[in-house]
């Protein structure tokens, strides 16, 4: 008799059997309770997706790692540890339910490790096995010693030491397994790592190699035993549920929220039912890898949200009603199963809802989608916010703009101006999205002025919509007044569908993603683009001719409604065609944008605690010296000029995109 | 335990919207209508009175044309029971005390517990209409309120009004009683979801004068006063700073030291520790000449 077989003994295989599928049964119990709860979960309204296109991002995403190569930079290696720890862990995967479970423990080890397939796989996964010890000790590196603030404010330093030494005991085993299969010849071959450890072995005597297998065979029948229970309970358990997660996340724009139910049994967030379930299969895949935090604004700057403590809080509560807390976890997680108890009014009115986390996460999860659906929660079912936000509620009921100014208020700014009011009869090509910013706010109806001006000089066919228009509701869905976002969203669409036109440009990126997203959320579809957009075919088809010069060094600030919500990039284009002018490199920008701090509702709150997020951004955009900072965003341009202001930078002014053309036309 | 709630649904003056600049005169459509702040204030007070207790029963009333109808509609989802609109078209017309006996006829009938309303109205500024109703009610009117509480037993109300700066008197009276509230530290509460599909789907009660026993003869026969004219506003001397390249920071810190001129004529600010300013004051009076060594 040759394998293992003639080793281990039958009763002790027995054994090991039954241990091992009791607390296989235990494991995949709990992974069933778990994905019970999420199917208890609210359904969701799927978009349409082939299965090419989701298998495709699987393959990508899965075994490719795409978002750990995607990410990896000289200052942040750790990708290459997790692409280490990934193939490792499934080549290990194979081996212990292939070679241990139905070769040594059901008897099958002859059978399999016979043909040069399993010589080479087997060769292969000691490889892999050693770059797991590496990917392992560098893991704890990173928790006790290197200490990223990413993965931060607990770094479980202990667990993740515990773990470590189980896991290498594991490999040590595994290697010591192997050694001794061919020292007491159940197997013909050695592999590269398992050679060496066999000529050390070979000085013993047979009879303690064999108890020496023994030994080391229990161990590992330990060691497995309590990772298939620690992991479907521990934040590991990313490894099931983050590939389903990724199978599932069709890409959206990241600017498009997903609507909330409105009945009057809303009852907010009070239990697992009232998620969907994507939104719990994404908290249970989530990493804790804590790049969400890395680029969160409010985090940065000292606020008390972080993106990933809030998934933390909302697993926390899902796992407390499904009784599936781990242990280890059982003092911190402790807590109601309501989110208003867990999660802290700064921490929730603290977001600017500038889509960094959701844009950062390697998972596919949604931090900012919780956020506002924690928001929806305090605005909807609990009416607990700050008190100026019921100012802004009540004046945009009232008047119907975020100044509270009034309908009638809408068409100043075109006062000595030659702008078109679209009648119900009448008939134009563009329809001018002014936005409740650049209608009344000082600043920016200077801006609405060039807009008009501008586009009439490239000979578009405009007008405005004047009394008909309403806030367009980014700030009341973003700050989860969903109730009155549906309302000014119906009336806007019913005025926007008397009118004769063939595309809306908007001046406000805010407009224009709630416009474009969104609306066909509610049956509103158009023909959206941003100003920057038509400018640029303007310039490029030669319709518009950028004459003068404007020798400025300028640093533009992407604002993250086009940028990162709608990849539109644009306006930096516009720029380079402004002759004269030359564009610096800023450190975020692109999808990658910091916020100015103005979003999200942010303009009309309070500060959160922390650091000014505007100053922030601004420190960063003086660098290189620029003499203008250039943006096309509203709240970007206020959050702007506040922050140098009160930084008190000098030479350095912050001027809108469209005020820059007019100059240069 | 029943409190009656006026409710005043009001044209927002202050808005200064509405101009239609073609034809010189607002148009109606742009008329901006919203529940009377005050008005809010009492409701609020009414509902933190049925939260504290249980068989509370808040009765938003309102008198008016088709538009009190808005206001109630906000008072429900706000979270007020039961809404009664006395239909009376123009209201302007009759002066207060004529009011008044329509919403007494009302109380009567209702008769409630409690009744609260606001101080005054945003765009009369009168503060007549609770007066005139715990008149022709003949229960105890106490003004100015800014802390409710009842207590033995809901027989008897202990309040708190606003005398002279900030002073507050303590009151107790039994009930019923009228209370017209002032804006003290309450906010009023923003509606949740299910107060608003309440407030959308409820039925908002009409109730005709005549059902309560009053004429339309009878009531013009109320009117003690008459409103003879109406004149705008003597325009005012404003203080600006101008011209205005000046930006916004600094155009408010001018404001702030009140005269624009004055920033203009110069001088010198001595500021630091006071040893410091010492020294650098006594320089510069060596320097110009005033004291001598």
């Amino acid at each position: 008799m040759s394998g293992a077989e003639s080793v281990l003994t039958s009763p002790e295989r027995m054994a090991a059997l039954l241990l091992l599928l009791a607390v296989a049964i235990l494991a995949v119990s709990i992974v069933c309770r778990r994905v019970a709860l999420i199917r208890s979960g609210r359904p969701v309204a799927a978009a349409p997706e082939g299965t090419g296109g989701a298998l495709a991002r699987f393959l990508l995403y899965v075994p490719g790692q795409w978002s750990n190569i995607r990410n990896l930079s000289m200052k942040d290696l750790a990708g290459i540890q997790h692409l280490m720890l990934f193939w490792g862990a499934l080549f290990f995967f194979v081996y212990y339910a292939l070679f241990f479970f139905v070769g040594d423990a059901l008897g099958f080890a002859s059978l399999l490790r016979g043909s040069a397939l399993a010589q080479g796989f087997l060769g292969l996964t000691e490889l892999f096995g050693v770059l797991l010890i590496v990917a392992l000790i560098w893991g704890l590196a990173r928790r006790t010693l290197l200490k990223p603030a990413r993965l931060g404010p607990h770094f479980e330093g202990g667990l993740f030491a515990a773990i470590t030494v189980a896991a290498s005991a594991l490999l040590i085993c595994y290697f010591g397994l192997e050694a001794l299969r061919f020292n007491l010849q159940t197997v013909s071959y050695t592999g590269p790592v398992s050679g060496l450890f066999a000529d050390w072995l070979a000085a013993l005597p047979s009879g303690t190699q064999a108890q020496l297998f023994h030994t080391a065979w229990w161990i590992q029948t330990a060691m497995l035993a309590c990772f298939m229970v620690y992991v479907p309970y521990s934040d590991h358990q990313h490894a099931i549920f983050a590939p389903f997660n990724i199978l599932a996340s069709h890409p959206q724009p990241h600017g498009r929220f997903s609507p909330s139910g409105l009945q009057e049994s809303y009852r907010g967030l009070a239990g697992p039912t009232d998620f969907t379930w994507k939104q719990m299969l994404e908290v249970y895949g989530c990493t804790q890898c804590g790049r969400c935090q890395e680029a969160c604004p409010a985090a940065t700057a000292g606020k008390a949200l972080s993106p990933k403590k809030i998934i933390q809080h909302v697993r926390g509560s899902i796992d407390e009603a499904g009784k599936l807390v781990p242990f280890w976890h059982k003092a911190e997680a402790a807590g109601s199963v309501e989110l208003q108890h867990r999660v802290c009014d700064e921490e929730v009115w603290s977001c600017t809802t500038c889509m960094a986390c959701a844009e950062a996460c390697p998972a596919f999860v949604s931090p900012l989608d919780k956020i506002v659906d924690l928001r929806r929660d305090r605005v909807m079912a609990r009416s607990r916010f700050f008190p100026e936000l019921t100012n802004l509620f009540r004046d945009l009921e009232n008047f119907g703009d975020v100044f509270g100014k009034g309908k009638s208020r809408r068409e100043d700014w075109t006062l000595g101006g030659d702008v078109r009011v679209l009648s119900e009869q009448g008939q134009a090509d563009t329809l001018f999205w002014v936005g409740c910013q650049a209608s009344f706010h000082d600043r920016h109806t200077k801006s609405a002025k060039s807009v008009a001006e501008v586009l009439a000089k490239g000979g578009v066919d405009m007008a405005i919509m004047g009394k008909g228009e309403l806030c367009c509701g980014d700030p009341l869905r973003r700050l989860g007044n969903e109730y009155q976002y549906r309302n000014f969203v119906r009336k806007n669409i019913e005025n926007l569908k008397k009118l004769h036109f063939k595309r809306i440009v908007t001046y406000c990126p805010h407009c224009y993603n709630t416009l474009k997203n969104e609306y066909p959320q509610f049956g509103g579809e158009f023909e959206v683009i941003h100003y920057t957009e038509l400018l640029q075919d303007l310039i490029g088809s030669g319709s518009l001719k950028l004459k003068k010069q404007l020798p400025a060094k300028v640093a533009y600030h992407d604002p993250c409604y086009l940028a990162r919500g709608n990849n539109l990039t644009k306006g930096r284009e516009v720029l380079d065609a402004l002759p004269g002018a030359s564009t610096l490199d800023v450190e975020r920008s692109g999808a990658k944008t910091f916020c100015c701090g103005g979003g999200g509702g942010a303009m009309w709150m309070r500060e959160t605690g922390g650091a000014k997020i505007n100053e922030l951004r601004v420190r960063e955009l003086v660098q290189d010296g620029p003499e203008v900072i250039a943006t096309s965003c509203p709240y970007c341009v206020v959050m702007l000029e506040d922050g140098i202001r009160s930084l008190g930078v000098e030479n350095v002014k912050c001027k809108d995109l469209i005020e820059m053309v007019r100059e240069s036309v | 335990m029943k409190i009656g709630v006026l409710i005043k649904t009001v044209k927002y003056v202050h808005a200064q919207t509405g101009f239609d600049l073609k034809n010189n005169c607002i148009d109606p459509e742009d008329i901006v209508r919203m529940v009377n702040p005050l008005d809010e204030v009492a409701l609020e007070w009414a509902l933190k009175l049925k939260d504290a207790q249980h068989d509370v029963k808040v009765v938003a009333i309102s008198l008016g044309g088709r538009y009190a109808e808005e206001g109630l509609r906000k008072s429900v989802a706000m979270g007020a029971d039961q809404a009664l609109h006395l239909q009376w078209e123009e209201p302007e017309k009759l002066d207060a005390a004529a009011l008044s006996e329509i919403l007494a006829g009302t109380c009567k009938r209702e008769n409630f517990d409690l009744i609260l309303c606001g101080a005054t109205a945003i765009d009369s500024n009168e503060g007549l209409e609770g007066p005139y109703l715990a008149e022709r009610l003949a229960i105890p009117h106490l003004s100015s309120i800014v802390e409710i509480s009842l207590i033995d037993g809901n027989r008897r109300l202990k309040v708190q009004r606003v005398v002279e700066r900030g002073d507050r008197q303590l009151l107790e009276c039994t009930l019923p009683a009228l209370l017209t509230v002032q804006k003290g530290s309450v906010v009023p509460r923003y509606p949740t979801l299910a107060g608003f599909l309440r407030a959308e789907k409820s039925v908002v009660t009409a109730v005709q004068p005549e059902s309560v026993g009053i004429s339309a003869a009878g009531l013009v026969k109320c009117n003690l006063t008459e409103t003879v004219g109406y004149c705008s506003p003597k325009p005012k001397k404003t203080r600006s700073v101008s011209p205005t390249p000046l930006s916004a920071a600094e155009r408010v810190e001018l404001m702030v030291n009140r005269d624009a001129s004055r920033a203009k004529e110069g001088g010198m600010v001595v500021d630091g520790r006071s040893e410091e300013m010492f020294a650098h004051l006594t320089k510069v009076l060596e320097k110009a000449g005033v004291l001598k060594r």
